[in-house]
């Protein structure tokens, strides 16, 4: 097999490679804004046998110093990327084509390119259907990964880097990493677990639900359209959430002077606080029912108590030291607050 | 097609008028030689001129100085004030962006109105803002009539902006895998429930708070999916991921 490193721009669909494969460490062009394809002379690696969905495998380890980032964009397969300990990124991706035939493989191809202590990972844009790609990737633990997916799952574990993940289609999850910024799935679910971030985190989905359970953060910002919304464990100061019909539920601690804002149209809105919250209440609905197990001391309640007209249902007024701020409103979602 | 990238600030350019005569040789040679560019050059003028067609929107003058502050703001930390469910970052570079942004801005500024003269906006109060809002609203004069009134006004524009946003998005749904264009036309009808229950209330109790309130965000929901709806439909086409759309498809037969 012969070997031909050909210099690509990171950006472009490179035209036709015939076949894929990289050699471990052959990326280091030196000229920013380059990537290294290797083109093979055979149309399908040595070692892999284009067969029905099995994959053929493309591995390459980059060496990077600390705090490097990885930016992989997939456009249909699952990408999984692992902290762990080391100074290298290791990318494995499997092709998956469908059809059976060694051609096939060829139309699935992946761009990987090195600009210092930046890595970026592209599957191109390709014609055949019943293809993909799946990535597991390790990295560096302080690696900055930046990941997106049209159709596929996106999972980040044990990244102690700064974390965007997106996906069309698929579910997004991050677990045990440090530096949360931004998580989102159009369609998919998103789940958080036993994370944190030290800036404001933004999530959400369109029609996928929201789990999140052990979150750390500054703000959060939550949104969905029609998905559910869990979060369990959150310790932020500022929370915004906001759904249409989506079912909210929230269990955990309210920061001293801490902001909390819940919006549903038709959700229900459920709150368990933990420990012993002081907080001014502000929550109203047009024909969902309040209820609380906590003894508010009323500002102004019930019917014909709203400013210009009826409200059917409204609680204004606080509890405890009142140092934090809980603002909910639905139209036709039940608001519950309970005590843990 | 070779080094496409460089050339996505040109045909921006081309298609606001603001090309540098000077860049324009290198662009040509660039479309003429990559059909990719030139699709691109032709969605983003067919999409100008279909964002050009939304009418302008001319809110009151006194509620410039609000907007003013609010969209200084945003830009000043980068963060939106509505609801908007972004997720696939700065896909607004073109003119689309401009005529559709232009149309949220207004109408976010109707929101942010009428949120400050009714006291309802919690994103902004403090708890001792919380308390003397009652009294703030009714120092600013807003009566229930006219609160009605301006909602009505804030209504009908979004609903304008709306419009625009919805033909533009309609241009391009074909290159939206057919699945995730169903769950956002799921979703836009749910958000359209939430705006007719909204609008039934107020027929009955048309002073009713939480109903004007719904009503606003439902709107402001709605303007935020189709944004999405039309910045996906930009990435899609962006990078030129022709046949992603198919394959996911594919996928999901096979």
């Amino acid at each position: 097999m012969t070997l031909r490193p050909r210099v690509v721009c990171r950006s472009v669909a490179v035209a036709a490679v015939a076949g894929f494969i990289v050699m471990p460490g052959a990326g280091r062009s030196g000229l920013p804004g380059a990537g290294v394809v290797l083109d093979a002379a055979a149309p399908v690696p040595a070692g892999v046998r284009p067969q029905d969905d099995q994959g053929a495998r493309v591995t390459r380890t980059i060496k990077v110093g600390p705090h490097s980032s990885l930016t992989l964009s997939n456009i249909a397969g699952n990408i999984s990327v692992t902290g762990g300990g080391g100074d290298a990124i290791r990318i494995d991706a499997v092709k998956h084509a469908g059809g059976g035939s060694a051609a096939r493989f060829n139309d699935v191809r992946v761009d990987i390119a090195e600009h210092g202590n930046r890595v970026e990972v592209r599957t191109l844009p390709f014609g055949g259907e019943h293809s993909s790609v799946d990535y597991t990737v390790t990295v560096p633990a302080d690696t900055a990964v930046y990941l997106r997916s049209v159709s596929g799952n996106v999972t980040v574990t044990r990244v102690q880097g700064g974390v965007r993940a997106d996906s069309v289609s698929g579910n997004v999850t991050a677990d045990a990493t440090a530096h949360l910024d931004r998580l989102r799935s159009v369609s998919g679910n998103v789940d958080i677990r036993g994370a944190s971030s030290d800036t404001d985190l933004a999530t959400g989905s369109i029609s996928g639900r929201v789990t999140i359970h052990g979150l750390k953060a500054q703000g959060l910002d939550v949104s969905t359209i029609s998905g559910n919304l869990t979060l369990d464990g959150v310790t932020c100061d500022h929370l915004t959430v906001r759904t249409v019909s989506g079912e909210v539920r929230y269990a955990g601690p309210l920061a001293r002077n801490g902001r909390y804002e819940v919006t549903s149209h038709s959700g229900d809105v459920h709150l368990v606080l933990t420990g012993d919250p002081g907080f001014e209440l502000n929550a109203s609905s047009f024909s969902g029912d309040i209820t609380s197990q906590f003894p508010i001391a009323m500002h102004d309640t019930g019917e014909d108590h709203g400013r210009f007209g009826p409200l059917r249902h409204a609680i204004r007024g606080t509890y405890g030291d009142a140092s934090a701020l809980l603002t909910i409103r639905t139209f036709s979602g039940n608001i519950t607050l309970r005590r843990r | 097609m070779t080094g496409c990238e460089r050339y996505t600030d040109l045909i921006g350019d081309e298609v606001d008028g603001t090309l540098d005569v000077r860049a324009r040789p290198d662009l040509e040679q660039h479309l003429a030689a990559c059909p990719s560019c030139r699709a691109l050059l032709a969605d983003l003028r067919r999409i100008r001129a279909a964002a050009g067609q939304l009418e302008r929107l001319e809110p009151p003058a006194h509620v410039w100085p609000r907007l003013a502050r609010r969209i200084e703001a945003e830009r000043a930390t980068g963060r939106p004030g509505g609801h908007r469910v972004g997720w696939l970052g700065p896909a607004w570079r073109f003119g689309l962006a401009a005529a559709a942004v232009v149309a949220v801005a207004v109408v976010s500024g109707w929101a942010v109105w009428l949120v400050d003269h009714r006291g309802a906006g919690p994103a902004v109060q403090t708890p001792a803002a919380v308390s003397a809002a009652a009294p703030a609203t009714a120092a600013a004069g807003a009566t229930p009539a006219a609160v009605a009134g301006e909602l009505k006004l804030a209504a009908e524009h979004y609903e304008k902006a709306i419009a625009g946003l919805q033909q533009i998005a309609r241009a391009g749904e074909g290159s939206l895998d057919p699945k995730v264009a169903e769950a956002l036309q799921q979703n836009l009808a749910v958000i359209d429930q939430a705006i007719a229950q909204s609008r039934a209330a107020l027929q009955t109790q048309p002073a009713s708070e939480p109903a004007q309130a719904s009503l606003l965000d439902a709107f402001r929901t709605k303007v935020g999916l189709l944004q999405e709806t039309i910045e996906l439909i930009n990435e899609m086409r962006k990078g030129n991921e022709a046949g992603a759309a198919r394959i996911v498809q594919g996928m999901k037969k096979s």
